[in-house]
């Protein structure tokens, strides 16, 4: 029998530890940590310095809370990040297969067995949006439903037109009047203006790394790509900032040496699917075994969705609807195939990838329904051949590193 | 009479819609119990639910879809692979559930047909979403008449709102037969005739449903004494087999909470006002669908409401696997359902059925629980 922890205090402490660990091991590189280690560190005091914390989940934009003043904690990104801890997720995978099938997502049930074990301080309220997946959709009810905490259903069907844009800017308004309610906090416009152009230079900045990631060879390392998934937490928030102006700075630097992240890059890898989050460093032994690298994948944060007028109330909600189809994994989950296909071009096209991977993790049962069509898409217009191989993305009990490594071994000497 | 009206789903397509197609009409395809048919009656043409009863292999469409995705959507795909879906003119597509978006993406890509529509359901029913929801009918109405050249008028709206809820009305007599002691259906029977109606010409099933309904003498029975009256719920079921196996043990299932039967036809559409908006607020009312957010509890409600009134003694809650709505609300459904005392008998089940002989031990064993319960 394990003994009960806090979880958020456990990733504050981790992270805090890791981030050290990096400044005397890597001096300079430490900033690579430090926003994950802020994100933990800031929702383990908020209930000692009486701030509100509101679960969310991904598709929820968290602008929406920090401008309110209150402290959010993104689930998905707590399973996500949490996965990378081996010692932990069995724990709470096993909790949740007391209550889920098996084939409901890995990044739900660790948080359904983190709630159910009661590792975890409650929160003030609990909002999430109906995306990205179904998986996703009958979680969090089934979450908020098992405590004794307020939550809020924002609706939010993929419909990437002004209709869809309106319902959903409609539904983030009554969330927020809901947020109101429930924390006692009122939202002052002069914070969400503030807080919108955080995330405007955020999303910004996403673009332009994702430009400079065109470069051959390519600036920067494949896992930032996993690691930039804190954002789904944090845009809105100056440290978000500081982290992608560093990745930026790393990656001009670079290029105007005229190096790449490789000294002899040989492979640009589309990363077609999920990210192994149980182990992002299986993109590090890529590239020092076949230097191979990946650019970008599929998931990553391309688009500058920029909200140009902060003083319009109108166009920010609109704005945030519009994010919250686009963030990564609901812009290519809950939308027709066409998103995931033309995400997977830009791959081949604008990225110069010329070998694919696609690592399906077996709780994303809709991106395995149109893998073969993605697949083909791939070999009629680029003639690229794609290894498909499944996976937990975040249990390596499921399939671990070795045999991972072995089918992409196998894979690099047979396209060689 | 009797016979026709039992047999009409095992056939796809069956003999009253080759007899539509040879008069020239058009056949549409629509993947989910969410779509108001109306709007295709309306249009002069034969709304079809897709299903995949009878499909015995998947050879075609594990290729496409992986096993990782639910059988029940695979059967449907292996149906257009195949050419079974070959006299459809069109097919809409709801986003009632990922696999659903994602047979219609595979559908598009590898098989297309004149008119492909995905209509848009909001997740959650309140005022702002049946709005929502009424706009999106529109722009699917425009499309058809775009398509079809037809004109969708409010006078055919309603005359087919009139027509599809003499179907509602008629169904729930059916049903209401079978909460008496010895119901003159079987389960087996009820999903067979629940299913027929979204397999022709609703007119002529109307017809059919009213004549089978008078040919009933009242004390009839063919289900005398049951072992069990026994409550089916889950996902998509489309094969009255699966109910026969739980028959055959001595079981009666007298109600279910399925899409293809019991949550079909329960929520009549008025008949005044405006048609979209009434079409859209009877559809998002109806008793709801695990994907439906935040309507957990009512979906428990209805489920007890339906236990009470039909004597249940025990639910069977049939899952789809890979289905994960269904699969994911038995944290909250199940620890419910026995907290107020009602046995449930908990099935994971794939689209073929290879494991008859399991199924039929567990509910020989869940009967004979219950008979102990007595």
């Amino acid at each position: 029998m394990q003994e009960s922890i806090d979880i958020v205090e456990y990733m504050a402490t981790s992270l805090t530890s890791i981030k050290n660990h990096v400044q005397k091991k890597y001096p300079g590189q430490e900033w690579v940590y430090e926003a994950q280690r802020y994100y933990w560190a800031s929702a383990c005091e908020a209930k000692q310095k009486g701030i509100p914390v509101v679960w969310h989940n991904q598709s929820i934009p968290p602008e929406l809370l920090y401008a309110m003043g209150v402290v959010p904690l993104c689930l998905d990104v707590l399973s996500t990040s949490l996965a990378a801890f081996h010692a932990l997720t069995p724990k709470y995978l096993d909790i949740a297969h007391k209550y889920v099938p098996e084939y409901v997502c890995a990044v739900n049930k660790i948080v359904i067995g983190i709630v159910m074990s009661g590792d975890i301080p409650l929160p003030d309220a609990i909002i999430y949006a109906s995306g990205p997946c179904d998986s996703s959709r009958i979680s969090y009810p089934m979450i908020a439903q098992s405590l004794n905490v307020p939550y809020f259903c924002v609706d939010a069907p993929f419909q990437d037109n002004d209709s869809g844009h309106s319902y959903i800017a409609g539904q983030l308004k009554e969330g927020l009047a809901f947020l109101e309610q429930v924390t006692g906090k009122r939202l002052d416009w002069s914070s969400m203006a503030d807080v919108i152009e955080q995330s405007n230079l955020s999303y910004g900045l996403f673009g332009q790394i994702a430009e400079l990631r065109k470069t051959t060879p390519c600036p920067l390392p494949g896992k930032l790509l996993t690691m930039n998934s804190v954002a789904l937490g944090m845009s809105g928030t100056p440290q978000l900032v500081d982290y992608l102006k560093k990745q930026q700075e790393q990656a001009l630097e670079k290029i105007e040496k005229k190096e790449g992240r490789l000294a002899d890059e040989k492979r640009r890898v589309a990363w077609i699917q999920n990210p192994i989050f149980f182990n992002i460093g299986i993109l590090d032994w890529m590239e020092k075994e076949f230097g191979a690298i990946v650019p970008m994948d599929a998931f990553g944060w391309r688009k500058a969705a920029l909200i140009k007028d902060v003083s319009d109330k109108e166009a920010v909600f609109k704005g945030l609807a519009k994010r919250s189809l686009m963030v990564p994994m609901t812009h290519m989950g809950s939308s027709p195939v066409e998103y995931w296909m033309q995400s997977a071009t830009e791959l081949f096209r604008d990225y110069k990838c010329n070998t694919a991977i696609f690592a399906g993790h077996v709780g994303c049962t809709h991106f395995w329904a149109v893998g073969k069509l993605l697949k083909d898409m791939i070999y009629d217009n680029f003639g690229v051949t794609t290894l498909v191989f499944d996976v937990d993305a975040l249990d390596p009990r499921y399939v671990g590193t070795d045999i991972i490594q072995s089918r992409i071994r196998d894979f690099m000497e047979t396209v060689k | 009479m009797t016979r026709e009206l039992l047999e009409q789903y095992n056939e796809i397509p069956n003999a009253s819609i080759r007899a539509w197609k040879d008069q020239g009409k058009k056949v549409i395809g629509f993947m989910c119990s969410y779509l108001p048919e109306e709007i295709i009656h309306a249009a002069g043409m034969l709304p079809f639910r897709i299903r995949g009863t009878g499909c015995t292999k998947m050879n075609c469409s594990d290729a496409l879809m992986s096993n990782y995705s639910c059988s029940f959507a695979r059967s449907c795909l292996e149906f257009v692979m195949d050419g079974t879906y070959g006299f459809l003119d069109g097919v809409i597509a709801l986003d009632s559930c990922s696999q659903m978006v994602r047979l219609y993406d595979n559908w598009r890509f590898r098989s297309k047909l004149p008119f492909m529509h995905l209509l848009h359901i909001p997740y959650k029913n309140s005022d702002t979403g049946i709005d929502w929801f009424r706009s999106e009918i529109a722009v699917m109405i425009k499309a058809l008449e775009k398509t079809f050249r037809v004109t969708i008028t409010d006078e055919n709206l309603l005359k087919a709102i009139r027509v599809y809820n003499e179907t509602r009305m008629l169904l729930g007599s059916l049903y209401e037969l079978r909460k008496g002691e010895n119901p003159p259906i079987t389960g087996s029977q009820g999903l067979s005739i629940a299913l027929a109606a979204t397999s022709m010409p609703r007119e002529q099933y109307n017809e059919l449903l009213k004549a089978f309904l008078q040919e009933m003498r009242p004390g009839e029975s063919t289900t005398r004494d049951p072992r069990a009256r026994l409550m089916l719920i889950g996902g998509s079921l489309d094969d009255p087999s699966f109910i026969k196996i739980i028959e055959d043990q001595g079981g009666l299932v007298v109600i279910d909470a399925m899409c293809f039967g019991g949550r079909y036809f329960s929520e009549p559409v008025d008949e005044n006002g405006d048609p979209l908006l009434s079409l859209a607020k009877s559809y998002l009312n109806r008793p709801k669908c695990p994907r439906m957010m935040n309507e957990h509890v009512s979906l428990f409600e209805f489920i007890m409401d339906m236990v009470q009134k039909y004597k249940v003694e025990g639910v069977i809650f049939q899952k789809m696997r890979f289905c994960s709505f269904w699969g994911g609300e038995s944290l909250f459904l199940e620890k419910k359902l026995k907290d107020s005392g009602i046995p449930v008998l908990s099935i994971e089940r794939e689209q073929i059925l290879t494991n008859e002989a399991q199924i039929a031990t567990r509910v020989e064993a869940f009967i004979e629980m219950i008979q102990g319960l007595a």
